[in-house]
């Protein structure tokens, strides 16, 4: 179904309670609080506490591999070929979204890649050549001009909307980028917040989806009335947002909280081998580790043009 | 943003801190130590040359707010890294014009929407800044779609957080808050998202920040609000940080420490860019961000003993 067709025919659940709301925040406050504490007492300059969503879904999988992820030294991280499908794949829909259909697929990619700023994702579109890189993403322009034409202006859609939640008056801090937010109080119908995903569906989209319907709920004082996954060639995956889904979150991202912050300041990490060691900068000295040398190498998940440090931020 | 009380008139002589009069006066002790710290401090060094116009971006040196933060003295001092156009730099400003058009047309019958706003700003660019213009005009489509998208949620997003508010006076974005010390090649300069009351009335200013809050912002609200003392020569009422990304608006009085505060950073930046070879390293975890890094023997060590460029 079209995202169009999906969004006029949503029924806007009973709204979560403001107080419910007002709950958790107070509750992840005091989780955060907690956190903050272990690491000024022994590892101050660590502050403040990062729990982007990356770092969650490497928290769920392998507590080693999220240490490791985050001590790489990014720049020399090469850009894969499914990250540059993912990045294709949001430029599209934003096209689609203020431009309509996208009749040159790599110019268009490259046009808005250049407009960004954004040299090291052109320079890895240069280095696959022009042949390799249609064949790439070519076809993901006609899945989005399917799926999500026909919107409603009064939806009032945006693309790469920040919602962040801070807490322990800056201690920690949860930042997300949301590929695509429809609705909410300014439009007069509840939000609808859309991840647009190149990969195959995995668990951790659900649970990133949850958190954004968190993150909107705690920037809004009003939780969104829907949040969905989208995948090229695929319905809409989408899920009610009620008191239980937001709890589960507020759980997930407490506990990354602590977690996090007892590994900032040295506790041994656990390691626990999966699928992912395959794209954990550890892979090849951790005793644990089980990667399969026949399956196709890449990294599932996003590429997020999102800083670990913030300069304006990190006074 | 809630409405400041009244002066009293029924007791004269007891006036509210934030009259008119008081916040001229503040104005006025804050311009006086401004000019007699900088004369102290440069000396000879950048006099305006009597009959030459002062150009302070070739000749001079331009205190801008978006150094406040700058932790590391070298980097703040040092040569800037190139200026280049991009989404990231022009969605704020294609997004307060899109606001602008939003508040003109506000009292039709239909509200505009914000997307309509934008498109309507990006297809009559005449009175843009001439090179926002020239940038935007040598964009193709697609460039300039993902320019548009951008703008749509900076102003839907600063919307959200502010209201739709008449009162609410959106900034033109060629038109920054500036301060040139006299008789010196000196330039502060700020800028500021919105404004809400008047001179009489005080001001209001209003920051929308891009990061979330933290302890940095009680000083960027600060220089903001010593750049507009100076240069409109009265104290506003009080500078909100906004953050879009939370949700949190963080209103900040606008207090003679407060701009005690604002222009001891502001001397301390004056004199690192005069005497750049002075400018000491602290390096941190911002080195791995620092364009200065390739060059800077401090920051490397750094980064190498913190094993990361993200640490
Ligand atoms: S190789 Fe596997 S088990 Fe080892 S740290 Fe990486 S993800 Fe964890
Ligand atoms: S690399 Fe670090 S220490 Fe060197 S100038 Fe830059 S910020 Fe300062």
């Amino acid at each position: 179904m079209q995202v169009a067709s999906w969004l006029s025919e949503f029924e806007p659940p009973v709204q979560v309670p403001e107080a419910f709301i007002e709950q958790l925040r107070e509750q992840l406050e005091a989780t955060a609080l907690h956190a903050a504490e272990i690491v000024r007492g022994t590892d101050p300059e660590q502050l403040p506490i990062r729990v982007p969503k990356s770092r969650l879904a490497d928290l769920d999988c392998c507590e080693r591999k999220a240490l490791a992820v985050y001590q790489a030294d990014h720049a020399e991280q090469s850009i894969t070929a499914s990250m540059l499908r993912g990045v294709a794949l949001d430029r599209f829909v934003t096209y689609q979204l203020v431009a309509g259909r996208v009749t040159e697929p790599l110019q268009t990619c490259l046009s808005m890649l250049e407009a960004e700023a954004e040299d090291s994702a052109i320079a890895a579109f240069e280095a696959l050549g022009p042949e390799a890189a249609a064949a790439l993403i070519d076809p993901l322009a006609a899945q989005v001009a399917d799926a999500w034409s026909g919107i409603d202006p009064a939806w009032v859609p945006r693309t790469q909307s920040k919602a962040s939640a801070v807490f322990a008056d800056g201690a920690v801090v949860c930042s997300g980028i949301i590929d695509v937010e429809l609705g909410g109080p300014s439009a007069g119908v509840p939000a609808v917040v859309v991840e647009v995903k190149s990969g195959k569906p995995v668990a951790a989209h659900q649970a990133e989806a949850y958190l954004y319907g968190l993150l909107l709920a705690l920037r809004d004082g009003l939780a969104p009335g829907a949040v969905a996954r989208w995948y090229p060639g695929s319905e809409l995956a989408a899920v009610v947002v009620s008191e239980g889904l937001l709890a589960s979150a507020a759980a997930r991202l407490e506990q990354a909280m602590l977690r996090w912050a007892e590994l900032l300041c040295g506790r041994t990490p656990q390691e626990s081998s999966g699928p992912w060691c395959g794209w954990c900068p550890d892979n090849e000295v951790c005793p644990s580790s089980r990667v399969d040398r026949s399956a196709p190498a890449g990294l599932a998940g996003d590429l997020e043009f999102e800083a670990e440090f913030d300069p304006e931020r990190d006074w | 943003m809630t409405s400041e009380p009244e002066p009293s008139k029924t007791e004269p002589g007891k006036t509210e801190p934030s009259t008119r009069e008081e916040r001229e006066a503040l104005a006025s002790r804050m311009t006086e130590r401004l000019c007699d710290s900088v004369e102290q401090l440069l000396g000879e060094q950048y006099r305006v040359q009597p009959g030459v116009r002062p150009n302070y971006f070739a000749d001079g040196l331009v205190v801008d707010a978006f150094r406040v933060t700058e932790r590391c003295p070298r980097k703040l001092a040092g040569p800037s890294s190139d200026y280049r156009d991009s989404v990231a730099m022009s969605r704020r400003r294609i997004g307060l014009l899109a606001v602008r058009e939003l508040a003109n047309s506000a009292g039709t019958s239909q509200p505009m929407l914000v997307s309509t706003a934008v498109q309507q700003v990006m297809a009559d660019a005449a009175n843009w800044p001439i090179s926002l213009r020239d940038w935007v005009d040598s964009l193709d489509r697609a460039g300039q779609a993902a320019v548009a998208a951008a703008a749509i949620t900076w102003a839907e997003s600063a919307l959200r957080l502010v209201g739709r508010d008449s009162r609410v006076k959106w900034a033109e974005p060629s038109q920054k808050p500036k301060w040139n010390v006299p008789g010196r090649l000196v330039q502060l300069s700020a800028s500021v998202d919105a404004v809400l009351g008047g001179v009489s009335s005080g001001e209001k200013l209003l920051i929308l920040s891009d990061a979330v809050p933290g302890p940095a912002d009680r000083l960027r609200a600060g220089f903001t609000a010593l750049v507009r003392t100076l240069g409109a020569r009265h104290a506003p009422l009080r500078v909100t940080v906004g953050s879009p990304a939370t949700g949190l608006l963080q209103p900040i009085p606008v207090t003679q420490e407060l701009l005690e505060l604002a222009a001891d950073r502001a001397l301390e930046m004056i004199g690192l860019l005069a005497n750049p070879d002075s400018a000491g390293t602290v390096p941190g975890k911002w080195c791995g961000y620092c364009h200065l890094l390739e060059h800077c023997d401090a920051g490397r060590t750094q980064l190498a003993a913190g094993g990361s460029a993200t640490m």
